[in-house]
């Protein structure tokens, strides 16, 4: 009964936080996994929500979300959501457990300044006299699929997969420097910009490895890497734009940077390159974990992870408390705090027969109803025997 | 097909996270906008308008003007008109076939080439431009050698040559040739063959078959080669010879003041020198005759006018050129020239007439004329800056021409600044070519006042169309006042106002 326990743990610790692709235990089993989150430290629900189904932003909530940029002087938003398929088969003669896995996720990661939402949002008039930072800026997506084939102990504690990628679809663009500035007089205005976009519109192949090994069993702690490879990807375009401009008033007429040369047709294709591009290298968006935990009883469990990479701004930390009430049945109530948002509680409930488990965790279930929650997640793994 | 499911299924549920379901209306927001359009400052060196003039500083400043200010056309000499040149070679024969073989000459012929429609006496001038457009045809059962040759034509010290080879012309058709040969920096002969003519060239003319090509021609009595030259498109760098007693008229008049800008107002301002001076750069004697030079209409008088004065030619055998002068002190005019321009006149109209060589051909032919150096006028001013303004007027209209900014209401922000010593008084408003003028707005710049501002609303539609910012500014002075020459007046444009963004 311990070891259903211990499955239900695996579960919930592989159904929270993406950690999506696998939860069974032995004999040989099949999972599936679905998750999907958006997390930001800035952006509320209700912006997000307006903003892509329609609507006025109004302007008190761009003010709270200006306000909130203020200190760290950006703001950042993360989105995933992704799907899994697992299977494990029997434990061989050396003890490994063959492994296979077909997956496909996405991710964006965006990290915007607070001069450029307010320029864009808000408009430079609130900021006479003092220069809007639009640097840096960066925003990148990334579209893809795996197919894993791997090895592991019989607990599925220790593994290593090693996958072959295929990008769909991809995205890269940074603002290195830039700014904004307008006097207060409205007499003279300075803009710099130096940014680079790159869409790749072909897919791309890859090989990337997952890998995780644990130390111990009741107290126990491991190391975890995911997604760690790379992709060729196919061709696409990059736009490069590295202008300036500081002007106390345009000339009226003439070409180039005057009122009658920034309203004529083509005038924005001076302002940046446009070209397309070969095929290149793209780092898969890797990310690592060192995960910790306890067992204190039948009943009880704790466990820590802290992650980094996986373009998150800056590392998570987790933290949770598991307590199975019941042989079939196990909750977990926990904290996360880092990574695109700040600290927000997080709830998982999980049951499991001898046949067949399933696993639910809900990232921050109060902000999740909430306009003023900043994103809301889900993770459902369920698996069963084969 | 599975891969695919998978891919769809993952960018579902990405939209859903992010969505939680369609769009159901455009996403809006207002955007505070506020951008400098326009700047532009106008103090005296804009006033003047050229490198001729600069300002010196002071209690008062004085404004020095000192250059050219016109030039004399003489089209007659720097432009020749175009010269046609034809010869036909036609057998004097009837029937044939007669047969000539490779290397016979058919014309061997030396011409001189005669320039038509120039009245003056040239024996040498280099070229700006030009170019001879040339027209062979040929109508000859054989290959045909033309050669033309223009020993007194030389471009960088090589003659020009036009050399075509026609091929045989088949059933009776027409083998043709034609191109240009550009003239730029030409160096031309005008005395011809003999070397003591004038207005024409020495050429050379060679019809034959090639020695090269072994075909014999068969020559009939009926056919004919057509060499046609054109000579066109001729301008001087400089020319020399006798250029005649050309008389040139005097009648040419000007615009001083735009009524449409200043429509009213005296300014009082009196130089302490004003010396227009006619500088004889040509080769040749110069006579002249100033008899009217009015003002808006107004006669002005000066003891010279009317008399015939007489300038000797330029040496151009020393560097620089020794050039005589004839200067006319323009404070000495009745009723005084600058008062007459203080009511800020229209036009200015000078009646009068110039004579080359009024003595005849003096130098015997040795006219000379550089037409990047023609006889120029040139004024010698110098003014200090203590001017009176009595309701002068000044209109300035600026355009802004449409542009699309859906969804903005604001304000177009017109801001004068000046440091003149003197109070002006400014009107503006704002012209819509969808609606009309819109209210006027007027203020007072006091002296040392800070900028001053109109804010004059426009919306989207405004803008949409476009329109004028006509301004009007008043100046009047307590008599005359010292200007230090480092006063301006600065006008700026902004746009202040609200953008409504909208995703659809």
């Amino acid at each position: 009964m311990k070891s259903l326990c211990l499955i239900l743990a695996l579960c919930l610790g592989s159904a929270a936080f993406g950690q999506v692709e696998e939860c069974s235990y032995h004999p040989a089993g099949v999972s599936y996994a679905i998750e999907g989150m958006h997390r930001s430290d800035v952006l509320p629900n209700g912006f997000l929500q307006t903003f892509l189904v329609g609507g006025l932003l109004e302007p008190i909530e761009l003010e709270g979300i200006r306000n909130r940029m203020e200190g760290p002087g950006a703001g950042h938003l993360g989105v995933s959501a992704g799907h899994a398929l697992a299977w494990h088969g029997l434990v061989g003669p050396a003890g490994r457990v063959p492994r296979v896995s077909l997956a496909s996720r996405g991710l964006m990661s965006a990290g915007v300044t607070e001069g450029l939402f307010s320029l864009m949002f808000q408009g430079n008039a609130p900021d006479l006299g003092q220069t809007l930072n639009l640097a840096p800026t960066r925003v990148r997506w990334l579209q893809w699929n795996r197919l894993a084939f791997g090895l592991g102990n019989a607990d599925g504690t220790s593994y290593v997969d090693v996958g072959l990628y295929h990008a769909a679809w991809g995205a890269d663009g940074a603002i290195a420097s830039g700014a904004f500035f307008v006097s207060e007089g409205v007499d003279a205005l300075a803009i710099g910009l130096d940014a680079e976009a790159s869409f790749w519109d072909r897919a791309g192949w890859g090989l990337g490895l997952d890998f995780r090994h644990q130390w111990g069993e009741e107290q126990w702690w491991a190391l975890e890497v995911k997604d760690f490879g790379v992709v060729r990807y196919g061709t696409g375009e990059r736009v490069v734009a590295d202008s300036g401009l500081v002007t106390t008033g345009l000339p009226w007429s003439g070409p180039g940077w005057t009122v009658e040369g920034v309203q004529e047709e083509g005038f924005g294709e001076d302002l940046f390159v446009r070209k397309r591009v070969g095929e290149g290298w793209q780092v898969l968006p890797a990310r690592g974990t060192v995960r910790a935990g306890t067992t204190w009883s039948n009943e009880w469990a704790g466990e820590a992870a802290l992650t980094w990479g996986g373009w998150m701004p800056r590392p998570r930390l987790d933290v949770r408390a598991e307590w199975s009430p019941r042989p079939e049945w196990g909750v977990e109530l926990g904290a996360i705090a880092g990574g695109w948002g700040l600290v927000r509680p997080v709830v998982g409930v999980a049951h499991g027969t001898a046949n067949g488990r399933w696993a639910v965790v809900w990232d921050d279930p109060v902000g999740s109803f909430s306009a003023n929650g900043l994103g809301r997640g889900a993770s459902v793994v369920w698996s069963r025997n084969w | 097909m599975k891969q695919l499911n998978g891919n769809w299924l993952a960018g579902l549920v990405f939209g859903a996270v992010l969505l939680g379901g369609c769009r159901q209306e455009p996403t809006r927001w207002n955007v505070d906008v506020a951008l400098p359009l326009v700047d532009a400052t106008w103090g005296w060196d804009e006033v003047l308008g050229d490198t001729l003039g600069e300002v010196t500083v002071g209690t008062p400043g004085v404004l020095r003007f000192q250059g050219k200010v016109a030039e004399v056309a003489l089209e007659e000499l720097t432009v020749l008109p175009d010269t046609l040149v034809e010869n036909v070679l036609s057998p004097a024969f009837a029937g044939g076939p007669f047969e000539v073989p490779p290397g016979a000459v058919l014309l061997d012929e030396q011409q001189d080439i005669v320039f038509q429609g120039i009245e003056q006496e040239f024996t040498r001038m280099s070229l700006e431009a030009g170019r001879i457009r040339y027209h062979v045809r040929s109508k000859t059962n054989g290959y045909v050698h033309l050669r033309y040759d223009f020993p007194s034509v030389t471009i960088g010290g090589a003659p020009v040559v036009l050399d075509v080879v026609l091929p045989p012309s088949t059933n009776g058709g027409d083998q043709i040739e034609q191109g240009e040969i550009d003239l730029a920096s030409a160096v031309i002969d005008f005395t011809g063959a003999s070397g003591t003519e004038v207005n024409r060239i020495n050429s050379n003319l060679l019809i034959g078959t090639p020695a090269d090509i072994p075909y014999t021609a068969l020559v009939y009595g009926n056919d004919s080669i057509n060499v046609e030259l054109l000579f066109t498109g001729l301008t001087v760098r400089d020319v020399e010879g006798y250029f005649g007693q050309l008389d040139i008229d005097l009648n040419e008049s000007t615009t001083l003041f735009d009524p449409e800008r200043f429509p009213s107002g005296i300014v009082s301002a009196m130089p302490v020198q004003a010396d227009l001076t006619l500088h004889n750069t040509m080769g040749a004697d110069l006579a002249f005759w100033i008899e009217s030079l009015e003002l808006a209409g107004q006669a002005i008088d000066h003891p010279a006018m009317g008399m015939e004065q007489v300038l000797a030619r330029a040496d151009w055998s020393t560097d620089p050129p020794a050039v005589d002068t004839w200067e006319l002190d323009l404070l000495d005019c009745t009723p005084n020239v600058f008062e007459a321009l203080g009511a800020l006149p229209a036009d200015v109209a000078v009646g009068g007439k110039l004579q080359l060589n009024p003595l005849g051909d003096v130098s015997a032919g040795n006219d000379y004329l550089r037409a990047a150096d023609p006889p120029y006028l040139t004024l010698d001013l110098e003014l200090p800056l203590s001017v009176g303004v009595s309701g002068l007027v000044m209109r300035e209209v600026v355009t802004v021409d449409a542009r699309s900014m859906p969804g903005f209401e604001g304000e177009l922000v017109v801001r004068l600044t000046h440091d003149f010593p003197v109070e002006w008084t400014a009107n503006a408003r704002f012209v819509s070519n969808a609606s009309g003028p819109g209210p006027e707005f007027s203020v007072t710049m006091p002296v040392g006042s800070e900028a001053i501002e109109v804010r004059l609303p426009v919306d989207a539609e405004h803008l949409a169309q476009g329109g004028a910012v006509p301004i009007e500014l008043h100046l009047d002075t307590d008599g005359v006042v010292p200007f230090s020459g480092e006063e301006t007046v600065r006008l700026q444009l902004a746009l202040e106002g609200q953008i409504q963004a909208v995703i659809e």
